[in-house]
């Protein structure tokens, strides 16, 4: 059975809410065993009481390096309210890590395009990236309808000012805010890709990850504006 | 005695090429216990509704994948996605294997001509299975 | 694989309990109503008071084959109107009694829902489940009511697996709890009849419920009306207000073409009903029968024998149910399926579930729903279809893989 479909019991260990909506849980094996995994790759939980087989996936945003398996959740329909709700020492039945949401490459320039809570997995690939391949350009497009919806965003510009290699840039799209850093349009495929839009492309690798539509809608937008197919990672947050 | 309805041409639920692939699979595998595989991928359950194999040859020479046979239980998203995934890893001598890992979701929905979003997962699912494929051959090397 | 052929016949419609087509003779009494008789009711002068007087035929004929009285019926726009009227407005207006309310497990959504929304108002819901028939315990019933429990609602038929509920039993048993316990009133019984017209008596004082729901859509009649029956003197809060229209109990100005529509459906229902029950029966069993043998592996959910004279219910393992509708639906045959991947929130049927049905076969799961204009040719054609469409399906599916 492939990763991804077995069952494993985890204990929560510690919880930091972040925000009245989104609250990141960390998690242990309860027999022990720590379990490898990607950054970019996630868990599936189970609420069987909930009288549904399927589970729901719940990218990892701590990277490997924190230890344990690090999601963050934000409350939006019966299993994320659930999760959020946890305290350390509850427990949750999940699957093992899995996915192949990750880069291959380690040399490429990494452009990431996130929407909303669709930052999860970012916030692994960045934490791991800065530590295990501080010389990889990465970029964080990072747009969110409201600006509490940013999340991580003081990390994030923490990060900004303590690694040359790493710039971010925030777009919010209903809310009018003072923040300089913030754009207050909607994301365009055209920032993404700068100036330089049609050189380079070879050197650089996008990831997007958030709805459906949102992935849907800036995959399009990037083959439109000539970039390869296999130089596009996406990862679509759904109810399953 | 009733007429059969006028079709207009916006139909149900699926565009043209959906149905295409859900009425006339391609790649399916009905043989497969006399099937020699390189790599055999299964994702999904029964109980979720879909669940898909992949069985893959790859070329040894050009590292293509030369043949993707498949069986899929799901509705006729899950089918129609597997069977468009099947043609896309074996069209034009066939992907090679880091060519096939890149397939996405949206580049099977693509070229079905669209999915509702409910049907997302059926994508995310075929391209699952060939990923799986993918790994029991390299880790057999 | 081979080409699927595609259909040069007629199309079959096989999903009557999604609704019926409208009869021709109905229309008929319908249209003078779109026409020149189009005053509204509740006005003064004569072309009004004609209508008024339309309204009146209708719900004294209406009350006739219920057996109750033209005061106890309501006029609403649909069975799924009613039941919000009857779950939400009798819990409201009675709420000084008790606040629990027992609904069974399989429920039409409007039910469920309604209950669901009273939780939310601080409403006690207990769902009374069913066993793998769908039939409800009479017992367990009554193990769930309590001193604060005021209605109770268990419908006549289930529109997915076609079980009739022993609802006069129900009632009588409710009765007498009444009375050990000194009861006047509660708990009451609704029931959502809508699958029943036509095939079950709808006769209120033979049922002895509380508060009955039925349609249009479900009779050969229009759709976008339909009626609650309220035994007089029962409080029910309206959930839509403005007019005086139904006595104030839903506001609105009637749809003269579509209550008329209505009256006469449900007159044309009650007169055939005995013999299209039996013409349906036989269909149903004959139909039933040779899926069997045709496709030993499927199984037929909801009881056997106390079942809707039109209801084929059967579940198919290794297969997905939308993909068997697509089939049918490219050979001309319609039908439908409880599946969750057919449905928009992906859920499979909360009938299905409650009847302990294993996800296997859950997801394999096609209703057929005879009709006036079914055949034995008709049917005769499916099941020389119906097995092409399985084996074809099950060739192509994961679960009938070997793997070595």
């Amino acid at each position: 059975m492939i990763n991804g479909e077995q069952k494993n019991s985890y204990v929560v260990r510690k919880k930091v809410i972040q925000s009245p909506l989104v609250s990141t849980l960390s998690l242990t094996s309860v027999d022990g065993k720590s379990h490898l995994y990607h950054s970019g790759q996630f868990i599936t939980v189970y609420f069987p009481e909930l009288g549904v087989p399927e589970g729901k996936a719940y990218s990892m945003s701590g990277a490997p390096h924190e230890g344990g398996l690090i999601i963050t959740v934000k409350a939006m329909g019966e299993f994320s309210r659930r999760l959020c709700a946890m305290n350390v020492g509850d427990i949750v039945t999940a699957s093992l890590p899995y996915g192949y949401f990750y880069s291959e490459s380690d040399e490429t320039t990494l452009v990431m395009i996130a929407a909303d809570i669709g930052v999860t997995p970012f916030r692994s690939i960045i934490m791991d990236s800065l530590v295990n391949n501080p010389q990889r350009k990465i970029i964080l497009f990072y747009s969110s309808r409201i600006y509490e919806g940013l999340v991580f965003k003081k990390e994030f510009d923490q990060l900004k000012k303590e690694h040359a290699n790493f710039e971010v840039f925030y777009f919010v799209t209903r809310e009018k805010t003072d923040d300089p850093d913030i754009t207050n349009v909607r994301m365009d495929v055209r920032n993404v890709l700068g100036t330089d839009a049609h050189n380079n492309i070879e050197a650089r690798e996008f990831m997007i990850c958030g709805s459906i539509s949102f992935v849907g809608d800036i995959w399009k937008k990037l083959r439109a504006e000539g970039v390869p197919e296999e130089a596009i990672y996406t990862e679509a947050f759904f109810s399953h | 005695m009733k007429k059969p309805p006028v079709c207009d041409g916006v139909d149900w639920l699926y565009g043209d090429i959906v149905k295409d692939h859900f009425f006339n699979p391609r790649n399916i595998l009905l043989n497969e216990k006399e099937y020699v595989a390189d790599g055999v991928g299964v994702v999904g359950s029964p109980a979720c509704g879909d669940m898909m194999a992949v069985w893959i040859q790859v070329d040894r020479g050009t590292k293509r994948i030369s043949e993707c046979k498949w069986r899929t239980f799901g509705c006729a998203s899950a089918i129609a996605s597997t069977s468009m995934m099947s043609v896309m890893a074996t069209e034009d001598g066939g992907m090679t294997l880091a060519r096939a890992k890149r397939m996405t979701p949206e580049a099977i929905i693509e070229r079905l001509g669209g999915l509702p979003d409910r049907k997302y997962h059926c994508s995310v699912l075929g391209h699952a299975a060939l990923r799986e494929a993918i790994k029991d051959y390299e880790e057999s090397l | 694989m081979s080409n699927i052929a595609v259909s040069a016949n007629k199309n079959i419609y096989l999903d009557y309990a999604a609704t019926t087509p409208l009869d021709s003779a109905v229309l008929e009494k319908m249209i003078p109503f779109f026409g020149d008789e189009y005053s509204n009711a509740s006005s003064m002068h004569a072309s009004g008071r004609r209508a008024a007087q339309a309204m009146m035929r209708v719900r004294r004929e209406v009350a006739d084959i219920l057996a109750c009285g033209p005061d106890e019926i309501i006029f609403t726009g649909s069975g799924t109107e009613s039941d919000n009227l009857a779950i939400k407005g009798v819990a409201r207006a009675n709420r000084d009694h008790g606040d629990h309310i027992i609904v069974s497990a399989i429920e039409h959504k409007a039910v469920i829902e309604s209950a669901r929304q009273l939780e939310k108002e601080g409403f006690k819901v207990s769902i009374l489940p069913v066993d793998t028939f769908g039939m409800i315990s009479i017992q367990t019933c009554l193990s769930l009511i309590t001193e604060k429990t005021i209605l109770i609602s268990v419908m006549m038929a289930n529109n997915e697996i076609g079980t009739i509920e022993p609802i006069k039993e129900l009632v009588r048993a409710i009765g007498a709890w009444r009375d050990e316990h000194r009861q006047n009133m509660f708990p009451m019984v609704h029931t959502d009849a809508c699958q029943a017209a036509g095939a079950l008596s709808v006769d209120v004082r033979e049922l002895g419920v509380d508060l009955m729901t039925l349609n249009g859509s479900k009779i050969y009649g229009p759709k976008g009306v339909g009626l609650l029956y309220k035994k007089r003197h029962i409080r029910i809060d309206p959930l839509i207000v403005g007019g005086e229209q139904e006595q104030s109990l839903r506001a609105g100005t009637e749809s003269l073409p579509l209550i008329v529509g209505f009256g006469e459906a449900l007159k044309r229902a009650e007169n055939s009903r005995k013999k299209e029950s039996q013409r349906l029966t036989l269909l149903r069993d004959y139909f039933t029968k040779s899926l069997l043998e045709k496709i030993p592996q499927a199984i037929v959910n909801g009881h056997r024998t106390e079942r809707l004279p039109n209801n084929i219910h059967i579940s198919i393992p290794h297969i997905e149910g939308e993909s068997i509708l697509l089939m049918l639906d490219k050979l001309g045959i319609e039908a439908s399926t409880g599946s969750a991947c057919s449905a928009f929130d992906l859920k499979p049927s909360h009938v299905l579930l409650a009847i302990g049905q294993t996800a296997e076969f859950a997801h394999g799961s096609i209703r057929f729903s005879l009709g006036r204009d079914t055949t034995h040719d008709d049917l005769d054609r499916v099941l020389s279809l119906f097995p092409g469409i399985v084996s074809r399906l099950s060739s192509i599916s994961a679960l009938t893989a070997v793997f070595s």
